[in-house]
């Protein structure tokens, strides 16, 4: 019976997603199956947790459940009468060498799955997001007002968005009691639909498969990703948000290179979710929206793609309004944001750089992955030398820099202990997304390799590109 | 072989060698941690991460549920005083898991870290306004009358039947 409830509740996820992918997409046959898969997961939780917070403003009880759920099941089939076809494209034959990764990969998703049972909730995963989870449970499935003024609660951040804990919720609500075991369940599914996005992009920007295989067991091998407190596995919020953030900036990058308008729309749809599943995800969706403005204006296109911009703003409007409403206390972890502020504490700054810079190079937490990352964009701004380089550095790079300078306005007395203690994790937020610049290496790599110079020299004089791209999406198809 | 050719062959293998390196920083690390994470008893689904956290920091076992029987004791509305070090991260820990049990009652977490600025005077704290007190590896105010304990450093004081 249990099995079936958490098939229920995973299936009305998905299903969501699906017809919000069903409704958002013009040509589904573009898209594999897995990648499908994930892409619906990423919109089926956004759609959950968001019905989940707006019906809960009118509804309780079994009849906040059923509305979900009817909502869950109506959007496929407004899909489908939306006469938007469904289907997916076949997958094509495997070498021996993508095989060998593939397995890799596989084995690596099993073992985070395994490692997601075996831990508990971390101190965060349990005490600032199921709590909420619990505590809208016993409400009826509302986080109760009481809560959000709660100022011996505190601690646990009222004032976080609800991503995470509705779609913990959504799991509750189909068991019919709050469990901290089956909470967990939402991670693992969160890093496959990284993983599979991760492969997906690489090979949709360099046309080989296997570039993104290896990609995505590089990110397996971050220790911070995989089993450093705070990992993917643990109930935080920075892997989910981490990959929403992948999702939106890869699909756009995507976007740079395709005349096809469904990858901005993919775009859309996961950059409205970035300030839904953590307040620094307002920080991102600002970059990455930014970013899309920035190829919509590069791609000459209509001015009314700039709409696609504003679900996102919503959000962030629509919560600050919810918070304010309800006169939520917030934990005081930053000062506010001002020039007084800023000038009172200036000084922090070097220091800050330099725990940024030792958080970096810290082979605990990173191995050797941000310098494989630095020499990757470097290769990636050589290469591709257009508008996704200037979104791939801009997403990687301004993030890490407001990332540090926050700390400025941090209200800890002691702010290097809050540094020490936070910026591991903030750092996770852009690492999936990091990832993307090693299949550009390791494309150009083959290239490289198999080019004669005569060849190099015809193109050059015939002012093509050095490195042209094949292709993408007939490899990875 | 041309220049060319070795200058791309050379190029492959830094990057080999680089990946190389990678994981053989990152793996030993990964699997340090990884069989460290045998998988804790289930028990209770409900309170599973609870449960460990509190055993973990008192020893005792199973323990969120005799937790939350505790503070069911005291009447509706009543607020639980909680007493702890924040400068001690397991009674920081139980403080905060403590909270969280104790819904839908209203909480106060007070910190008596020596190092707290401006430090609370134990004695001046007013135990008249709660209907029951959890002791998180700190010493029983003076006065206070004992309370049963939940494992090691963790002590819950029931002080009154009908104080809101």
């Amino acid at each position: 019976m249990r099995t079936l409830q958490i098939l229920a509740a995973l299936s009305t996820i998905f299903a969501a997603g699906f017809g919000t992918f069903g409704l958002m997409v013009r040509d589904p046959r573009r898209f594999h199956i897995a990648e499908q898969f994930s892409i619906s997961w990423l919109c089926g939780a956004g759609v959950v947790s968001l019905s989940i917070w707006l019906f809960g403003l009118f509804l309780n009880h079994e009849a906040l459940f059923v509305a979900v759920n009817v909502l869950c099941v109506a959007l496929p089939l407004a899909a489908w009468k939306a006469g938007r076809s469904f289907g997916f494209r076949s997958p094509r034959r495997l070498n021996p060498f993508e095989w060998i990764l593939l397995l890799i990969v596989v084995g690596d998703v099993l073992i985070v799955g395994y490692l997601a049972f075996a831990h508990t909730l971390g101190w965060d995963g349990l005490l600032v997001w199921e709590i909420k989870a619990r505590y809208a449970f016993e409400n009826s499935g509302v986080l109760p007002n009481a809560y959000f003024q709660d100022a011996g609660r505190a601690f646990s951040h009222p004032e976080y968005p609800l991503a995470i804990p509705y779609a913990e919720l959504w799991i509750y609500l189909w068991l019919g009691e709050s469990t901290q075991f089956w909470a967990k369940l939402i991670f693992p599914i969160f890093y496959l639909s990284g993983v599979i996005l991760l492969v997906a992009i690489s090979a949709r920007l360099t046309g080989k498969l296997w570039t993104g295989l290896v990609a995505a067991i590089v990110l397996s091998l971050i220790p911070q990703i995989t089993v450093q407190p705070g990992s993917a596995v643990v109930g935080y919020a920075d892997f989910p948000l981490s990959v929403f953030y992948l999702a939106a900036c890869g699909y756009l990058l995507c976007a740079t290179t395709s005349d096809h308008a469904d990858f901005l729309r993919i775009f859309a749809a996961c950059l409205a979710c970035l300030p839904w599943l953590k307040r620094e995800g307002a920080i991102l969706w600002v970059i990455a929206a930014g970013c899309g403005a920035f190829a919509i204006w590069h791609a000459k296109k209509s001015p009314k793609w700039f709409g696609i911009l504003l679900p996102g703003l919503c959000v962030i409007v629509g919560w600050r309004i919810y918070l304010q409403q309800l006169q939520a206390t917030t934990a005081a972890d930053f000062a506010p944001v001002n020039f007084a502020t800023l000038s009172a504490n200036i000084h922090r700054l070097v220091p800050i750089l330099s725990a940024l810079a030792a958080e970096l190079t810290n082979t605990d937490n990173w191995g050797l992955f941000w310098f494989i990352a630095a020499v990757a964009a470097v290769y990636v701004v050589r290469q591709y030398r257009d508008a996704r380089s200037v979104i791939f550095v801009t997403a990687v790079t301004v993030p890490l820099t407001l990332y540090a300078l926050i700390y400025l306005f941090s209200g800890w007395t002691d702010y290097q202990r809050h540094l020490e203690l936070s910026l591991c994790r903030l750092l996770m937020h852009i690492t999936p997304f990091a990832c993307l610049g090693l299949p550009a290496v390791l494309a150009s790599l083959r290239q490289k390799f198999y080019r004669s110079p005569q060849e190099t020299q015809v193109r050059i004089a015939a002012c093509e590109e050095p490195y042209p791209e094949r292709t993408p999406e007939i490899d990875f198809a | 072989m041309n220049i060319s050719r070795l200058w791309a062959v050379a190029h492959i293998s830094l990057w080999l060698v680089l990946l190389a390196v990678f994981s053989c920083i990152s793996a030993p690390k990964i699997f340090e941690r990884g069989p460290a994470a045998t998988p804790a008893r289930i028990g209770d689904e409900s309170f599973h991460s609870t449960n460990s956290f509190l055993e973990f920091a008192t020893g005792a076992k199973q323990a969120s549920r005799p937790l939350i029987a505790f503070f069911d004791l005291a009447p509706p509305g009543a607020k639980i005083l909680v007493l702890a070090r924040e400068d001690d991260p397991l009674s920081s820990l139980l403080a905060k898991v403590s909270a969280y049990l104790a819904w839908p009652h209203p909480v106060e977490i007070v910190d008596l870290a020596p190092a707290r600025k401006p430090r609370i005077n134990i004695a001046a704290l007013d135990f008249n306004s709660a209907a029951e007190v959890v002791l998180c590896r700190v010493d029983a105010p003076p006065g206070l009358a004992p309370g049963k304990r939940l494992g090691a450093g963790f002590e819950l004081v029931f002080l009154a039947t009908s104080k809101s």
